[in-house]
């Protein structure tokens, strides 16, 4: 029962962390994306969408990253995203 | 395990719950990056060529492939196609679909809506691209593009506001390429003439008012048809009047003697209603008229509603600013400014499904009204609710991948998801305790194959057969392992069997599965070949399987009577509370009706 235990909660914060996971991954593709249209578009980044995630512009490049609220070894700390906007 | 050999309770909720693991590892493997991908390298690729289409309105198809061709490539992607949207003839945005190759290769389309805008030098009146005309003509075409300029004395300069008299009649000459001397006033103009008689003035001659005294005050451009075009006085504009009624009192020519210029009917029509000839003249070369009578009376209306801004009438003429400013363009040449707002706008669906060669396109990312990719949600948290709000979000997130993207992107998820809701379920018919449970399980299993074989093979009849790869080529493969190991040992069942009906039963799932195997295996070689990527399992295979889930369903039912039994009392129960739900009414009608009459035969009668 103990050995049943100890594999339920593991499966179970597995589970959580890959759910944490996707959705960083989820958010960071959608900010990218909004980033990089409004970039493109040549409109202003609003505030709402920095604070949704971390947007660093490198050139043409858009790298969004979105942290990870728990961080456990051999995991990405966060999920990040690059996006080109045209030249 | 317990005693008899078989597994607990607890182990057997371990089993679903990694079972649950394992759904959502599939999905998180499945949601790969390509749908966003691509969709990112869509829009940035639609982007690019609308912003090179902004540029110039009249830029090459081949052009704008090329940059929407790098701009997808910069984001992983390919350009598929590229279509240059028109709106009323005039060009208004581009639409492209991209791929990005992979495994399955995904498509994206991104639509860019272009809003042109033109801006007229700074420092100088109405730009005219005179479209080749020279001489006579090109003077007067030049003059009556400034129709509508109000007069300022002096002025010479857009910044001054206006045109004087000879203010016009030098920038006319200016602009068609017969730059005066100086800043020549009225009577400089007179003196620098060669007179000439009032019958035999050509288009482009100078008439004046005041030569008796050899210094005359106004000057205007005799343009033909007995028509002046002039700056007349303070409080006017720029303008045509008779030469009859103008108190002209001589007449001059700064141009070499020529014939007669022939006198346009576009010229003429703008010259009837008192508009500027060059944007008449472009909107009937762009198609956006067809009557030069019509087109010159509706821009006159809209120039007086509109006394200040060329642009502004235009854009209330034509309805749209961004054809005004390709008007303006068309009309003005290289001296008008060209720029456009690009903005990406939502595909229309058909436009979406009328695409490609059949290959599924995704929907593009969820998006709020106007095109825009739909707000993102908060930054991530850490408390409990957090984490379920996380949870939660990831749930929804993957059914809106999933509901949007159909067979696209989701459908390494979805493929995921069903293969490893198929295993989960053969996992529990082979780990379930109770051997009817176990039986219920395989039932529902094995229906399950029923149904997709039958829902494939109208895709698989119509493509040729049904296309495996990925996930479902994997499923395939270990499906072939299974189902040989399984046709063994429901045979073994079956010759061991002691009740008549299992052994009917177990031999009817031996067969049922040797069939779907067999139809598993008609894919060929390249079904268990380790390097292939993709196989196609033939319509007849297909069919197979069918037959062969269909037999083994079969066989549960023969070893499981009283599930048939079941199932029928249910369906007849679920009929009756129909029937008996529908008759409701009536019935309570005919209750109240008895009580009602019951009611009346109680009443004692006094007589």
């Amino acid at each position: 029962m103990i050995g049943c235990a100890v594999l339920l909660a593991l499966a179970t914060v597995a589970v959580l962390e890959g759910l944490t996971i996707v959705r960083a991954r989820i958010t960071a593709e959608r900010v990218a994306d909004q980033a990089a249209v409004l970039v493109g578009e040549g409109r202003p980044l609003p505030a709402s969408l920095r604070g949704a995630a971390r947007i660093e512009r490198r050139g043409d490049r858009i790298v969004v990253t979105v942290p990870l609220p728990v961080r456990l070894p051999a995991l990405p700390a966060a999920a990040v995203v690059t996006a080109t906007v045209p030249r | 395990m317990n005693e008899r050999g078989q597994i607990s309770v607890p182990a057997c909720a371990l089993v679903l719950l990694l079972v649950l693991a394992g759904f959502l590892i599939g999905i998180m493997g499945g949601i790969d990056s390509a749908g966003a991908n691509a969709q990112r390298a869509a829009d940035m690729a639609a982007l690019a060529a609308g912003q090179r289409l902004s540029g110039d309105p009249a830029a090459a198809a081949a052009d704008l492939r090329v940059a929407a061709d790098d701009a997808a490539r910069d984001n992983g992607g390919r350009l598929v196609s590229l279509t240059q949207l028109t709106e009323d003839g005039l060009p208004s945005g581009v639409e492209v679909s991209v791929a990005v190759d992979g495994e399955r290769p995904v498509r994206a389309s991104a639509r860019a809506w272009v809003e042109f805008a033109a801006a007229e030098p700074e420092g100088s009146f109405r730009p005219v691209d005179l479209h080749g005309l020279a001489g006579r003509a090109a003077v007067v075409a030049a003059a009556a593009a400034q129709v509508g300029w109000p007069y300022v004395w002096g002025g010479e300069s857009r910044a001054e506001g206006g045109f004087d008299c000879s203010g016009l009649v030098d920038h006319a000459f200016a602009a068609a390429g017969a730059s005066l001397p100086g800043r020549p006033t009225a009577a400089d103009l007179w003196r620098m003439g060669r007179p000439v008689a009032a019958a035999a003035l050509q288009p482009g001659d100078l008439v004046f008012v005041g030569t008796g005294g050899g210094a005359p005050h106004h000057v205007g451009i005799y343009v033909g048809d007995g028509t002046v075009l002039s700056a007349p006085h303070t409080g006017a504009r720029v303008g045509y009047s008779p030469l009859a009624y103008g108190g002209w009192d001589g007449y001059a020519s700064l141009l070499p003697a020529a014939p007669a210029a022939l006198d346009d009917p576009v010229s003429a029509a703008a010259r009837r209603s008192g508009v500027p000839g060059h944007v008449l003249a472009a909107e009937l070369r762009m198609g956006l008229a067809s009557d030069p009578d019509a087109a010159a009376a509706a821009l006159a209306r809209a120039q007086a509603a509109h006394p200040d801004s060329l642009a502004e009438a235009l854009a209330a003429q034509l309805g749209s600013a961004s054809a005004a400013a390709l008007v303006l363009r068309d009309g003005g040449g290289a001296g008008v400014g060209l720029s456009g707002a690009v903005r990406l706008v939502p595909v229309p669906h058909a436009a979406r499904d009328a695409e490609g060669d059949g290959e599924p396109l995704p929907a593009p990312l969820a998006r709020a009204p106007g095109g825009r990719p739909a707000a993102t949600s908060g930054p991530a948290g850490s408390s409990w609710s957090d984490d379920l709000g996380t949870a939660l979000d990831a749930g929804g997130h993957t059914a809106e991948q999933l509901g949007e993207r159909g067979r696209a992107v989701p459908l390494q998820a979805a493929a995921a998801l069903q293969h490893l809701s198929r295993f989960g379920l053969t996992a529990l018919g082979g780990l379930l305790p109770d051997p009817d449970w176990r039986d219920a399980v395989n039932l529902v299993g094995s229906i399950w194959d029923t149904y997709s074989a039958v829902r494939d093979l109208t895709a698989a009849a119509a493509a040729g057969g049904l296309g495996l790869s990925g996930v479902g080529l994997w499923a395939a493969r270990l499906s072939v392992l299974g189902g040989a190991l399984s046709t063994g040992l429901f045979a073994a069942q079956a010759y061991s069997a002691r009740r008549s009906r299992d052994r009917v039963g177990y031999g009817l799932m031996a067969v049922g599965s040797a069939a779907a195997t067999a139809g598993l295996m008609t894919a060929g070689g390249s079904l268990m070949a380790m390097g292939a990527t993709t196989s196609v399992v033939p319509p007849v295979g297909v069919t197979l399987i069918a037959v062969g889930a269909g037999i083994c369903v079969t066989g549960y039912l023969v070893r499981h009577p009283e599930w048939c039994r079941s199932a029928a009392r249910i369906g007849a129960t679920a009929l009756d509370v129909a029937w008996r739900a529908q008759t409701a009414p009536v019935r309570a009608v005919a209750t109240v009706v008895d009580v009602a009459r019951s009611l009346a035969g109680s009443i004692p009668t006094p007589w």
